[in-house]
């Protein structure tokens, strides 16, 4: 895939500037947007905002070049490669910004753009579902997380990140902290599939498999992790900060590997290990030590990189063999080689078994655990039920599909083609020589972790720690993992009997949520919508009514002399000519003839107009009466027949409505009336149309000139109503025709 | 419907109708008329004319297509705001050829583009309503 060569120019460009981000440097450039509000485009290049760029550039890369053969023969590539390459942007903007509404912006469009990703299979109706599932939760944290960064914005006193960071104190006293704090961490929690809003990520496996690796596993989803520990330096050591990541870190990740190894879907293994291990990043970063920290930042890269390389394999696998069950998979090895090699190598970096990068990644977070103050016990039993079922996922995931029991599979599975193979291998490699050379990694994840606890002590990455510890409780883990594998791989009878009521999930209360506002908006909908259009008018004169009372009421009615001189002859005939017409409008007795009357009505309006000298006006009345006349003409013999009310009640209720609406007109006009008009506006106009606007007639300079941004706005409705009423028309079926009119 | 009087009228008619809308267009600047009533004044010829012949003769006899004048419309009322800009002013600043003085219209400038837009698109608008009903 050409497109693959974006990512790969600007990880190669990346790539350039990691001696100097690595050794502290921070690359910035920015760009004003909406300077008088705080807004810019600027960005920040330092070491957490590399590590992630690197991620997404460079499995970015990968990923397109897997895609390309992926999705070979299936329909509107177009869109997909266009969709997944918007999303590349947006992900690269966000963890790039620096000012705090650019970056939610960038927050946004990762969220629309992954959005049209998951319903890429748009025919199917569980796609489509767990689409909007994802966009509306995510996107519902999204508002808190603005409202928490303006929040964040005016108490510290700036729109940049960078000042931000500094500027703790300042918040705090502001006394938008708390609030501040907890919109962020709202925002954050549904973007990384946190507990309770960690199942749109499993649904959202409804993507095709490259959109998985790269958008819920190794990016789109640590945006909300990126985030937090972006704005950890602000908030970490307050209240409720700690206590909050590490309760729903620390019950996501032990309800995510649970669930995890109860899958048989190979997607949904990965999905609910992902939702586990974003647990286990958001606990680190509420433990908030600097060698928790340390362990976050270790731990993103190499997740990334083995749960990035599975999902590629778990796509490959379902290429070549049309399933995703691992009960019906096996003994792969033999004819996919590369593929079952690169997916031990995930596994064991997954499981953490030295020398891989997960291993290194396990002992940090072990020993942060360890380490705490207070609830030690607790967070590292947790983590180690988290890392036991780890390892018996990673079992699952290898084991059972490469090795294990011979397959249930009509076709026989041949190797994927080098496109795809290209990137678990290239994921696979980094993970064993970031294991065994960690120092390659070294200064940047140092950097990193300096970004998120400044003043870190300086990280030193190496595979062999001696025997301590953590090194007991790594093999301990690995031991029950194996157990635990063992025994799911045995009773698969056992495991397939699990259920879980689904009145308990949060998905139910979702779910619930979300139909009864449909019903509800169903009822509304049906009550002030019912296809009746004098229905339809009268609410609309109503509701206007109701609203100019609000404002009326604090005005009293002027006083207005009128002297019968004021009126000349003719202004009395077409007053009573459209008087008459009006009568005979409400009470014609056939449709043309109530016609005709209004028609009567408009060209007295006309004739008004041109008495008090707008022509331009009364031009355009005219012609509005003769065009209404003949769509009138063109509909006349469609229309059901003429309705004439003989109850009293509908009648009355007709009446009420015109006749406060008319009685609110007229003290409009005559509150209008009773205040001189002493504008000089008139004046303005009528003395700059011609110097400055060129023309002589007043009106259309005002239209195409003056305000020619609010012509622009008219006819733009216009022309949305002209394709609108084409709509209407065209796709009303036979039967609903009959109910609309 | 089929009234000898307005088929044979009409055709007449036709071109009348749409050389006063251009008329009214262009003089729209200086004295009563503009894009707005011009584009009502050309599309109320052809909506006769619809009546009756029907809509798709009309369409095919001059070669309408409503959706495309919107479109067009709409394309020239933005585009009229945007050479100023390359022009270095901000958006929507009328530019003006002082030199050039043209009968009716006077001196041409961007604000006469825009109102072009505006009558191609009420023009369209209309056109376009009419055929749909029509054709129901």
């Amino acid at each position: 895939m050409v497109l693959a060569l974006y990512p790969a120019a600007a990880f190669a460009w990346l790539m350039t500037q990691f001696g100097s981000v690595s050794g502290g440097e921070v690359i910035s450039s920015s760009w004003d947007w909406v300077p008088t509000m705080g807004i810019s485009l600027s960005f920040h290049l330092d070491g957490l905002s590399m590590l992630f760029a690197l991620l997404i550039t460079g499995i970015g890369a990968l990923v397109l070049t897997y895609a390309g053969t992926y999705m070979k023969g299936m329909p509107k590539t177009d869109r997909f490669f266009m969709s997944l390459v918007l999303f590349m942007a947006s992900m690269l903007g966000l963890v790039l910004s620096d000012n705090i509404i650019s970056l939610f912006i960038f927050w946004e469009l990762t969220s629309f753009s992954s959005y049209f990703l998951i319903g890429y299979h748009h025919e199917d109706k569980e796609s489509r579902k767990s689409a909007l599932e994802a966009l509306l939760i995510t996107a519902g944290g999204g508002l808190a997380l603005l409202a928490g960064l303006i929040l964040l914005g005016i108490g510290g006193g700036s729109m940049e990140m960078s000042q931000l960071v500094q500027r703790g104190d300042e918040l705090a006293e502001s006394g938008l902290f708390t609030a501040a704090m907890l919109l962020i961490i709202i925002g954050c929690f549904t973007k990384s599939a946190q507990f309770p809003f960690h199942f749109w990520l499993p649904s959202a496996m409804a993507a095709p498999t490259p959109v998985s690796a790269y958008l819920h596993s190794a990016t789109m989803v640590k945006a909300g992790v990126y985030l937090l520990a972006r704005v950890s330096p602000v908030f970490n050591g307050a209240d409720g900060w700690h206590a909050l990541l590490l309760i729903f870190g620390g019950i996501t990740m032990v309800l995510g590997a649970l669930i995890a190894v109860m899958q048989t879907d190979l997607k949904k293994i990965l999905a609910y290990t992902t939702v586990s291990a974003l647990g286990l990043l958001v606990m680190l970063l509420g433990i908030g030590t600097g060698i928790a920290i340390k362990a976050a930042v270790i731990f993103i890269l190499a997740h990334a990189l083995y749960k990035g390389c599975l999902f590629l394999i778990a796509g490959i696998v379902d290429h070549e063999t049309g399933s995703r069950n691992i009960r019906k998979l096996g003994r792969l090895f033999k004819q996919m080689p590369v593929t079952g090699t690169a997916a031990v190598v995930a596994c064991l970096s997954m499981a953490g078994i030295p020398p891989l990068f997960g291993f290194i990644s396990k002992e940090y977070s072990y020993e942060s655990t360890i380490g705490m103050v207070v609830n030690s016990p607790l967070t590292t039993s947790a983590f180690f039920i988290t890392g036991m079922l780890f390892v018996a996922a990673a079992g699952m995931l290898s084991y059972m599909v490469f090795f294990g029991r011979r397959n249930k599979l009509d076709i026989k599975p041949h190797e994927a083609p080098i496109t795809m193979l290209a990137g678990p291998a290239v994921l696979a490699v980094l993970s064993i020589v970031l294991g065994v050379f960690s120092g390659l990694i070294n200064p940047l994840l140092d950097q990193a972790s300096q970004v998120v606890f400044p003043e870190n002590e300086p990280l030193n990455l190496k595979l062999w720690h001696g025997i301590n510890t953590e090194l007991i409780l790594s093999m301990t883990t690995l031991v029950a993992g194996i157990a635990a594998f063992a025994f799911v791989y045995y009773n698969p009878r056992l495991m397939s009997m699990i259920e879980i009521s689904d009145k308990i999930k949060p998905s139910y209360a979702y779910k619930q949520t979300m139909d009864s506002l449909a019903e509800l908006a169903k009822n509304v909908t049906q009550r002030v919508q019912n296809g009746y259009l004098r229905v339809y008018i009268s609410m609309m004169v109503g509701t206007f009514c109701v609203l100019a009372l609000i404002v009326l009421k604090d005005f009293g009615i002027p006083n207005i002399e009128v002297l019968w001189s004021d009126f000349r002859v003719y202004d009395i005939v077409i007053g009573v000519l459209m008087i008459v017409a009006c009568f005979y409008t409400v009470v014609a007795k056939s449709r043309l003839l109530a016609i005709a009357m209004l028609g009567v009505v408009g060209y007295g309006v006309a004739f008004v107009f041109i008495i008090f000298g707008a022509p331009d006006l009364a031009m355009t009345q005219i012609l509005i009466e003769t065009l209404t006349v003949v769509l009138f003409v063109l509909v006349l013999w469609k229309l059901p027949h003429y309705l004439i009310f003989d109850e009293g009640f509908i009648k009355f209720r007709y009446f009420l409505v015109s006749a406060l609406f008319g009685a609110i007109m007229t003290w409009i006009v005559m509150l209008i009336t009773s205040y001189p008009l002493d504008s000089h506006l008139k004046t303005w106009f009528a003395e700059s149309s011609y110097p400055l606007g060129m023309g002589r007639n007043v009106v259309n300079v005002i239209l195409v000139d003056f305000r020619s941004l609010d012509t622009l706005g008219e006819i733009v409705v216009l022309g949305i109503a002209a394709v609108g009423i084409y709509g209407l028309i065209k796709f009303t079926t036979e039967d609903d025709k009959e109910e609309a009119i | 419907m089929n009234s000898v009087i307005l088929s044979a009228g009409i055709r007449v008619l036709i071109p009348l109708f749409f050389l006063f809308s251009l008329y009214l267009l262009f003089r729209g600047h200086n004295a009563p008329g503009g894009g707005f009533v011009a584009g009502l004044v050309a599309s109320t010829g052809f909506a006769l004319y619809a009546i009756n012949y029907g809509a798709e003769r009309t369409r095919r006899r001059f070669k309408l297509k409503p959706i495309f004048l919107i479109a067009l419309g709409l394309l020239l009322a933005v585009v009229s705001g945007l050479i100023p800009i390359i022009a270095g002013e901000t958006y929507k600043t009328g530019l003006w050829l002082e030199e050039i003085e043209i009968p009716i219209m006077g001196k041409p400038g961007t604000p006469i583009l825009f109102d072009i837009g505006v009558y191609l698109l009420v023009g369209g608008t209309v056109l376009k309503i009419i055929f749909s009903l029509w054709e129901e």
